[in-house]
């Protein structure tokens, strides 16, 4: 895979400033917690059972394909 | 260098910097992780001219590179075993991010990711954090590694560490836990007595290469190993973690097997193994336990499966 071209997760928003040092630094920031599309990846519909946590849980409750932490019905 | 050493918990420079208190390496009243640059850095992207002057027997070269800080948590006090699954996944896609874009630096052969705990292993700040060191060559540990790999592969056509996955699983006594898609297992060439091994069991080159199903995977077997280390020994247990991944540069670039390794130094609650003689003037390592009788005793203490954890 062309590292250059690897996809960054949709639900992580990446803050980078720089110190008064001039070395960078880096907010991960996730969820609930504001997180914003910085990535290519595009979201899955979410299709979970009303009120199912899909988190790390069996594929077959949530999309049939992946998971997604906060999608359509899912608790977040 | 004047490193920072063991400072009191309200003088941390890992924790966020609060509101008339002294300025920390967070600008910031919170945060969930943060990644910066090291202040004291073994490799660095505009390095310095070397001080001494290289030979052929002892050459020198610029230490180019990245050395970068991660912290795991705006709380001081615990550990990556005390976090939510949900946490270690949002750490696991913030390295995922680092491999990608350090490794996609022109120089960059090899991306690093580890942590050392706890004062035995030499832990100077006990805020919980690991580290990456982006390397402009192949390690000499990893070099030997993938020159295996890729000796095995060219004899059979098969990755060395997928025939390890399928030897241990077929085995099964040194296996400590198993996931859907991870395998934890103390392996047969261990060199501590609780070193343990968490393999993709699928070929994954790399963090890039898991799926959100994967990366949920992952994080609740690193919980539990490290959980499993706390309860057996009865304190937080202190560790080295590197993370094996495919070089992102170089001849073995884009080969390799993912896998996450814990060293911890522990023997037993109050005897640690030391890098003696054998180990450090022959570097070879007497370790005088049975791997499968440590296992035993990890897979035995609690939680024995990812489904008794905590979230």
């Amino acid at each position: 895979m062309e590292l250059s071209k690897a996809k960054v997760p949709l639900d992580m928003e990446k803050e980078k400033i720089t110190k008064d040092d001039g070395r960078y630094l880096i907010y991960y920031r996730f969820g609930s917690k504001g997180a914003g599309n910085i990535g290519t990846e595009q979201p899955d519909e979410g299709n979970c059972p009303p009120g199912e946590d899909c988190r790390g849980k069996t594929t077959s409750n949530c999309h049939g394909q992946s998971q997604r932490k906060g999608c359509g019905n899912c608790q977040s | 260098m004047d490193r920072t050493y063991k400072p009191p918990k309200d003088f941390c420079p890992l924790c966020p910097t609060r509101p008339g208190a002294f300025p920390t390496e967070v600008p910031a009243e919170d945060y969930e992780i943060v990644v910066f640059q090291n202040k004291f850095p073994s490799l660095q992207p505009e390095p310095p001219v070397p001080d001494v002057v290289g030979t052929d027997i002892s050459p020198v070269d610029v230490a180019k590179g990245e050395c970068e800080v991660v912290l795991y948590s705006p709380r001081h006090d615990g550990t990556l075993a005390d976090e939510s699954v949900e946490h270690i996944r949002n750490l696991i896609q913030v390295w995922k991010d680092r491999y990608r874009e350090l490794g996609s630096r022109e120089e960059i052969q090899y991306v690093l990711i580890f942590e050392n705990k706890g004062e035995a292993v030499g832990v100077t700040l006990h805020h919980p954090h690991g580290q990456i060191y982006a390397f402009p060559f192949v390690p000499p540990v990893q070099e030997k590694e993938l020159s295996a790999i890729r000796a095995h592969g060219e004899k059979t056509g098969r990755c060395l560490i997928c025939d390890i996955v399928r030897e241990e699983e077929a085995d099964g006594s040194r296996i400590v836990a198993e996931t859907d898609s991870f395998l934890a297992v103390i392996p047969f060439y261990a060199r501590y007595p609780y070193e343990v091994h968490v393999f993709a069991k699928e070929h994954k080159n790399s963090l890039i290469e898991l799926d959100e199903i994967l990366e949920w995977d992952l994080a609740r077997m690193l919980k539990l190993v490290m959980v499993k280390y706390d309860n057996l020994f009865g304190f937080s247990l202190p560790y080295m973690m590197t993370m094996h991944q495919a070089p992102t540069g170089g001849k073995y670039r884009g080969e390799g097997h993912l896998r996450i390794e814990f060293y911890p130094l522990h023997r037993s609650a109050n005897r640690l193994k030391y890098l003696a003689g054998c180990e450090s003037g022959a570097g070879t390592f007497i370790n005088d336990s049975a791997p499968e009788a440590k296992a035993l005793e990890l897979r035995e203490a609690g939680p024995k499966t990812v489904e008794e954890i905590d979230d």
